[in-house]
């Protein structure tokens, strides 16, 4: 038992460092914690809102209930895509697996401590998605006392399957990434199918919660076929079912056990395997060769490693590869799919809104001085600055005559643009009186000579 | 101490070592000598216990490697070419983890862990991270967790590379050190001179077939031990088999 904590230690120390986004890595145990700590306030962020939202609308229908079975839903999804990644990286790929093969360790006991590892991260991710979802429970109708017991127990014990499926995934993407050829091509496709269902969840949000306001039970029916230890979850922490734990516990354990026995009994043959590269040995011909510009040289190598690397396609070209997959898939289906067509219909309509009124988004909260209360002190002008790149959201005045801006005693020179000013004022390096850049009557006017407020180094602009 | 029997390892369709037969016995320094690609990365790393295999057996102290491989990497210590440490971890704290494995008592743990730390001119950086550590300085704490194990076979892949030559000149009096208390060390290496000076026996490996082995006498003979491996190896540099 010793030896498994020495190396589930050891394990979770590896795993925080990779999370670390420091450049030193002194600083890294420190930047882990700080990453760590930040993903899970997010997920507990995210998991609130959807958890309160799924309860105003299941409480409507009186299946509040079912927010105990919908959130660890979304969370074993999350830990299964996440958990996969880290079992890829840590348990079959890990870059000490040379070092801890090479040590007198059992290899159950190495198996263990490294699903040791994946586990209490996905158990991290399944407490932040399960624990909103039971407060939200909470809140609105009485509990039972065992209700949060249940709750973690039952997040613990997900988190045990999740992993499970997880070191499943995880073998097979380790084993992918090892393909000598087609892997660039293998992992973008496997990347667009993890963000597509992303995004396909994300679109999917409106027709599910109409359909769980108009009736839940097709949903209820669904879980309870498809993923029943969910609905066991349910019915411990809501109805205290003894039965419900115990197939909870045998669902959820022996998988667990079954993967742990599985890996430790063959780790060296799957991480030789897993890790193994493929494919046959390339044969080139020197003749070949040509001579390039160094231009051409530096080119070729950067689509090498663009089109090499599935990480730098994805943050470059993921636009790109998104146009032309919207497209094709334009051609073929011709029309939006129903979720894509709700969203896009909303989004005109808040456009069409937004295009109607003559305000910036930005100062939505700005109002004609004519229409301002008298007692509402007036905003200063230089309160709208202009952006870095040019364009200025102040409202708009005339391109002549134009008022003077307040004027800073240490202005070296007027704004470029007002030439229109009067001599005195152009002369003149004193304070001037508050006055507004542009009368009231004519702020509905464009006015395109107005100065680039607070762009100018040499012109910063009035206070 | 070793004994390699008809070792064969194959990916996929490619065989990196065939029917390969080696002994070492206790209290011999054994040099393994190839070409890039030869086999002796293949046959340390099975002989360790981190490369599985179907052919052959191979036995370390009387256990089996695949029968029994926690009796026979207690009493083993594998040192790859480019150790991968625990980088997140000092130098101290990896040694401590390596004690933990093999269940090292602490006061003899600090004795070990001083002598050859000291040896080896590290115990300055001890509480430094591995992480910022130099090659050779993660090469020297690789041989000081190596040593403190008291390893009665030794495997070393091109041990010298990267160390300076104290260290260098340390590591070969540490190697006839325990060979001399009973141990025995089968190490890889390119430096055809360290060899021949070193090792007591000999094995040149060439395409993954054992071509030559024996005393470092009887295989020099009356030339240089670079001649004899340029003589074995005449057909020039073979493709890479792993």
């Amino acid at each position: 038992m010793k030896l498994f904590w020495t190396l589930t230690r050891a394990q979770l120390r590896g795993l925080l460092s990779s999370v670390g986004n420091s450049n030193t890595r002194k600083t890294r145990p420190r930047s882990a914690w700080l990453m760590l700590g930040l993903l899970a306030l997010l997920a507990l962020y995210l998991s609130g809102t959807y958890s309160f939202a799924l309860a105003s609308v299941l409480g409507g229908t009186g299946n509040l209930d079912l927010v105990l079975e919908l959130m660890p839903f979304v969370g074993a999804g999350f830990t299964v895509l996440l958990g996969a990644q880290s079992a890829g990286t840590f348990v079959f790929a890990g870059r000490d697996n040379d070092l801890l093969l090479a040590l007198p360790i059992p290899r159950l006991t190495l198996a263990l401590a490294k699903l040791a590892a994946v586990l209490l991260e996905n158990l991290l991710f399944m407490l932040c998605m399960v624990l909103p979802a039971g407060l939200a429970y909470a809140l609105a109708t009485p509990t039972p006392a065992w209700l949060w017991p249940a709750e973690v127990l039952g997040a613990a014990l997900l988190a045990l399957v999740t992993t499970a499926l997880s070191v499943a995934l995880g073998l097979v993407i380790t084993v992918v990434n090892n393909l000598r050829q087609g892997t660039t091509i293998v992992n973008v496709l496997g990347m667009l199918l993890l963000l597509g269902f992303v995004a396909g969840s994300l679109v999917g949000q409106v027709p599910l919660m109409k359909s769980l306001e108009a009736d839940p039970a097709p949903v209820r029916a669904w879980i309870g076929t498809w993923t029943p230890p969910l609905t066991w979850v349910r019915d411990v922490a809501v109805d205290g079912s003894l039965p419900a734990l115990a197939l909870l516990v045998l669902a959820t354990v022996v998988p667990f056990a079954g993967v742990a026995w599985l890996v430790g009994r063959s780790f060296v043959a799957l991480v030789g395997q897993a890790t193994a590269k493929r494919g046959g040995v390339r044969k080139v011909a020197v003749s070949s060769m040509r001579a390039r510009t160094p231009f051409v040289a530096l080119v070729r190598r950067e689509s090498q490693r663009f089109f090499g690397s599935s990480i730098y396609f994805l943050n470059t070209g993921f636009g790109l590869a998104m146009l032309l997959l919207g497209a094709g898939y334009l051609i073929v289906i011709r029309e939006l799919p129903a979720g894509f067509a709700e969203v896009a219909r909303a989004a005109r309509s808040a456009v069409r809104v937004r295009s109607s009124t003559s305000r910036p988004p930005s100062l939505s909260h700005w109002r004609p001085a004519e229409s301002r209360p008298r007692s509402t002190p007036r905003r200063p002008a230089s309160r709208w600055k202009g952006s870095a790149s040019g364009s200025s959201r102040r409202p708009p005045c005339p391109p002549a005559p134009c008022s003077p801006p307040r004027w800073r005693s240490t202005w070296r020179s007027r704004p470029p643009s007002c030439s229109s000013w009067p001599s005195s004022v152009r002369s003149s390096p004193t304070p001037r009186p508050r006055t507004p850049p542009c009368s009231s009557s004519c702020r509905s006017r464009s006015c395109s000579s107005s100065p680039s407020w607070g762009s100018s180094r040499t012109s910063p602009g009035p206070t | 101490m070793l004994q390699i029997s008809n070792f064969t390892k194959r990916y996929g369709d490619k065989v990196a070592v065939a029917d390969l037969s080696l002994v070492v016995p206790a209290g011999r320094i054994v040099g393994f000598i190839g070409h890039n690609g030869a086999g002796k990365t293949t046959t340390l790393r099975a002989a360790s216990g981190i490369l599985d295999f179907s052919e052959g057996t191979i036995a370390i102290d009387g256990h089996d490697v695949r029968a029994d491989p926690v009796g026979a990497k207690r009493v083993t210590a594998f040192l790859p070419d480019n150790p991968d440490l625990y980088e997140f971890m000092s130098g101290l704290d990896y040694l401590g983890f390596i004690a933990d494995i093999y269940g090292i008592d602490a006061p003899r743990r600090r004795d070990l862990v001083a002598r050859y730390a000291a040896a080896y001119g590290i115990e300055g950086d001890l509480g430094s991270s591995v992480g910022s550590y130099s090659h050779g300085m993660k090469q020297k704490l690789a041989l000081v967790s190596a040593f403190i194990r008291t390893p009665r076979l030794l495997l070393l892949d091109e041990p010298f590379v990267g160390l300076d030559p104290i260290a260098a000149h340390t590591l070969k009096g540490h190697l006839r050190t325990l060979c001399d208390a009973g141990g025995a060390v089968l190490f890889s290496t390119h430096i055809l001179e360290v060899a021949q000076a070193l090792c007591d026996d000999i094995a040149i490996i060439s395409h993954g077939r054992l071509v030559k082995s024996g005393p470092t006498a009887e295989v020099v003979g009356d030339s240089s031990l670079e001649e004899v491996f340029l003589e074995l190896n005449a057909g020039g540099q073979p493709e890479a088999s792993r």
